[in-house]
């Protein structure tokens, strides 16, 4: 009845698996993976994705100045003058709000795909989101691609903390697995369990009884089952916070915003010795239909900002060559302003890969501004799964098809894999007991 | 002692058409059942409501968006209209609209007032009501749409989130011929304060040799002190499109209105509705056929009424039905407001915002148009430490002479007539979930009432010194468990 009710109930663990404890659905999966050359994952590499919510424009962000199309479809209202562009190359430069991340185009770690999207594009934000994060435009899916990624790769030695979502908010459906449970976090002082002060010495009898009752409710069916595996895990994934993720300080200032404090905990994540190999981050507000100049400068500074100051301070860890970063929006935005200085839903955009294994540069091709489709929107030159193969295959050293279902031709963007004298000292916890 | 099969349909219907029964509505209703609990409940313009209107009348809400949020949940907290203002919840949830966005805490409150106004309303007035808020126009960017250059926004939400579904009916065309069709629906500038920001701004604009950046950056500023002084809603013919227009087959110089009525005559519009507020009430998923068409057949036959679509479903069998039984999971307002609500707290709301929006909740501001996703989506490991925590928040609010806000389990225990540990534990597991746990959960409640702080076992006895650390702990673990987290 009811299609996108349906499209946003995430499932983080299938039905199948939903009246088990969660140590029985490891162990299904386990067994699957063994014997099984197809997919295989190296801990020390790590994956951030950055998700722009509300559909970026890509024009205004990567901005084709030398392109005169750009400036008649943008007109004086919204376009970006040629002079204030920060000039990468002789077509194209960034928002003027930018020069954090021209700073690492400098340094040649910041790499553009360029003309992303998919065939037949969907203008709704609910349902563009979620084929990003399925990478199914075909057809409804319930599991992420990362999701995909993990449970192909999962094996039982697995710390629980291999993929975690930074912020507030709902696990992004990208990450929804199916045997695999992902933690999802916007403090580690805030992930503990605080019981009465005035009676420290009954802290233990309480979180005794409190674990009983998830393990009974996980043996029991439906949402009883959900709840009673999601709380054992997340109990024993808080423990193991407080004993790994000590000892990090900060080697770089970030901007005191939302994004700039949750890429500070990125980095206290993934440099710390949980073993946390995919970080996931969300921003919202790019959905500007009005008034859109003030408003983007502002989102792409604070980005930018953020951005620069999570380069360095994992640069100073000893971790840049380790990671590698990848933003996506759910679409572009049309090429012709609106009547309110805004834009409304459009289809391809550009979207950056950043971090010491990525080679600096342009990829794919850009959409073209004279051939648009019959809505006005560009045409895509470039699959974004074809950005998720490139990372699935050449960084996580995954099976692609086996994840994403199908090949798609890969980007060169990755460039040498990191050597084990660029991860500096790290040491990871490897399989946690029970 | 578990709860009759009278006691827990109301407890049942409390907590999905309010925020829980409390101790006296279980005494009041059980005896009478489930038919006049639910008329209490949906002819609810008789019962005096006016001490929550007096307490909230004394926050001076409008300026400020904390006191806005506290006064609603007080109101979830406190109402004698459960129900009424669980249907404001779920015209927020519906009709998410973000004050970040709006930036105007003054008609997201005139907003909230419209969604409690017409908490059960007829389907095709809500739509005409909703097409004209300043909230909804600022938000979706209708006010701002011109015919020539119409914003499809608020076109395109109309129909792929408060009507139809995703691509249900429409397609691209429709949403630009709808867009036309609501050019002029915007907000009065000629309101006098607005009008003096509007003229400080064209002065502002007419300053020699400005570029072109200047004057947008002119513009934008001012578009954020237009937004600050309360608009009210226009019919601008000069923004209007006039021109002839074709919306789901039919042509003609169509306006809004004749967007609205079109849509609210559909069986898919209809059926949209009617499972919307199935999946709030009853459960989420697909609807059952036979349900959908009954609740179908309602909407037609009293033209749009969604009082009689709500009651239907709440003196239905199949609401009381055990398939539909604690298959929700509580947002987090449910969860917050409900336990206040339950354990009968003191309190001046103040708690609730910081703790909602802990747990992944800020009311009035949504993550974006399709409001929160719900159900599993509010479950992960932040939210099940957060619950956990203000479980412990909650249950250890202890009375004292200065505290804003208390919790106190005595006259609970009192009233009850009870002093060992079993009887206590059923008593509040009676309250808060239904008395419906295993032989086995119960007795690990039971051993925790008997362990002393060195975790040997130790017969509980009624002290104060008891009641203050087993009974509230007790309660935390009550209020942490996952059976508290369902409705």
């Amino acid at each position: 009845m009811n299609r996108r009710e349906m499209l946003s109930r995430g499932v983080a663990f299938v039905v199948a698996g939903a009246a088990m404890p969660a140590v029985f659905v490891r162990a299904v999966y386990a067994a699957d993976n063994n014997g099984s050359a197809a997919a295989s994952t190296n801990k020390n590499r790590t994956l951030v994705v950055l998700q722009m919510a509300g559909g970026n424009d890509g024009l205004n962000t990567v901005v084709p100045y030398a392109d005169p199309q750009y400036y008649k479809f943008r007109g004086a209202g919204l376009s970006i003058a040629e002079a204030a562009t920060l000039k990468l190359n002789s077509r194209i430069g960034l928002h003027p709000a930018m020069s954090g991340l021209k700073t690492i185009w400098d340094r040649g770690q910041l790499g553009i795909v360029e003309g992303v999207g998919y065939p037949n594009a969907n203008l709704s934000h609910f349902r563009s989101m979620q084929i990003w994060h399925s990478a199914e435009p075909a057809k409804l899916k319930n599991t992420g691609w990362l999701g995909g990624y993990l449970d192909a790769t999962y094996s039982e030695s697995n710390t629980e903390w291999r993929a975690v979502n930074v912020g507030s908010g709902q696990l992004p459906v990208s990450l929804l697995a199916s045997g695999s449970f992902v933690p999802s976090i916007d403090s580690i002082a805030g992930y503990q369990i605080r019981t009465d002060a005035n009676n420290p010495k009954d802290h233990s009898n309480k979180m005794r009884a409190w674990a009983a009752m998830y393990a009974q409710a996980a043996a029991q069916p439906g949402l009883m089952a959900f709840l009673g595996s999601a709380g054992t895990d997340t109990y024993k994934s808080s423990l193991d916070l407080q004993k790994y993720a000590a000892g990090y300080v900060p080697k770089a200032t970030y901007p005191r915003t939302a994004l700039g404090n949750a890429l500070k905990l990125v980095a206290e994540l993934v440099t710390s010795t949980l073993g946390t190999g995919i970080a996931y981050v969300s921003t919202g507000g790019f959905d500007t239909h009005a008034g859109q100049p003030t408003e983007h400068a502002r989102l792409l500074g604070e980005l930018s900002a953020a951005l620069a100051a999570f380069y360095s301070d994992i640069e100073a860890q000893g971790a840049l060559d380790s990671t590698v970063l990848m933003t996506w929006s759910e679409f572009g935005r049309r090429v012709q302003v609106n009547g309110s200085t805004g834009t409304d839903h459009g289809t391809a955009a550009p979207l950056f890969v950043m971090g010491g294994p990525v080679k600096g540069g342009t990829y794919g091709a850009p959409a073209s501004l004279t051939s648009l489709d019959r809505d006005g929107n560009m045409k895509f030159t470039t699959d974004f799964r074809q950005v998720y193969a490139t990372i699935l295959e050449d960084w996580l050293q995954a099976d692609s098809k086996e994840v994403l279902g199908s090949t798609f031709n890969k980007l060169a963007f990755i460039g040498a894999p990191a050597t084990p004298s660029t991860l500096g000292n790290r040491t990871f916890v490897g399989g946690l007991a029970n | 002692m578990a709860l009759t099969q009278s006691q827990r349909e109301i407890a049942h219907l409390f907590r999905r058409a309010g925020f829980g029964a409390t101790r006296a509505d279980i005494a009041t209703w059980a005896p009478q059942g489930r038919a006049a609990a639910v008329k209490f409940l949906v002819d609810y313009g008789t019962v005096d409501n006016s001490a929550v209107e007096a307490e909230v009348a004394t926050l001076d809400v409008p300026n400020n968006t904390g006191r806005m949020t506290r006064a609603w949940l007080l109101r979830m907290s406190h109402t004698a209209r459960p129900l009424e203002e669980k249907m404001t919840l779920f015209w927020h949830h519906l009709f998410a609209t973000e004050l970040g966005k709006v930036d105007n805490p003054l008609l997201m409150w005139q907003q909230n007032g419209l969604f409690r106004q017409n908490a059960l309303p007829n389907w095709r007035s809500m739509l005409y009501a909703v097409s004209k808020d300043p909230a909804m126009l600022v938000y979706l960017d209708n006010a701002l749409s011109r015919k020539e250059h119409p914003n499809e926004n608020y076109a395109r939400e109309l129909m792929e989130l408060y009507t139809l579904g995703q691509d249900v009916l429409y397609d691209e065309v429709d949403v630009r011929e709808s867009a036309r069709a609501f050019t002029g629906w915007t907000l009065d500038y000629r309101n006098k304060e607005i009008a003096a920001v509007i003229a400080e701004r064209d002065a502002a604009l007419r300053v020699a040799g400005l570029t072109d950046a200047q004057k947008r950056q002119i513009s934008d500023s001012y578009q954020a002190k237009i937004y600050q002084v309360m608009p009210l809603y226009l019919f601008q013919p000069s923004f209007h499109d006039i021109g002839l227009k074709t919306f789901l087959g039919k042509q003609g110089n169509l306006d809004g209105s004749d967007i609205i009525d079109n849509i609210a005559g559909q069986d898919e519009a209809a059926g949209y509705i009617c499972a919307k507020l199935y999946n709030w009430f009853v459960a989420r998923g697909t609807v059952p056929d036979d349900i959908l068409n009954s609740l179908v057949g309602v909407y037609f036959d009293t033209k749009y009424d969604l009082k009689e679509v709500v009651r239907s479903i709440l003196l239905s069998d199949y609401f009381y039905a055990a398939d539909n039984y604690l298959v929700k999971i509580k947002s987090p307002t449910e969860y917050i407001a409900g336990l206040v609500r339950q354990l009968e707290m003191k309190t001046d709301g103040n708690s609730m915002v910081n703790a909602t929006t802990a747990l992944g909740q800020t009311l009035f501001q949504p993550p974006d148009p399709a409001g929160w996703p719900g159900q599993k989506n509010w479950i992960n490991g932040n939210t099940i430490i957060g619950r956990t925590n203000q479980a412990t928040t909650y249950s250890t609010r202890r009375p004292t002479a200065t505290a804003v806000e208390s919790f106190d389990p005595k006259p609970f225990i009192t009233a009850a007539n009870v002093s060992e540990a079993g009887p206590i534990v059923d008593l509040f597991a009676d309250l808060l979930i239904d008395g419906s746990i295993s032989t086995p959960e119960k007795n690990i409640l039971i051993e925790y009432m008997h362990t002393d702080d060195s975790g040997n076992y130790k017969l509980f006895t009624l002290t104060d010194a008891n009641i203050d650390k087993k009974v509230r702990g007790l309660v935390f673990l009550l209020l942490s468990s996952p059976a508290y987290t369902l409705a």
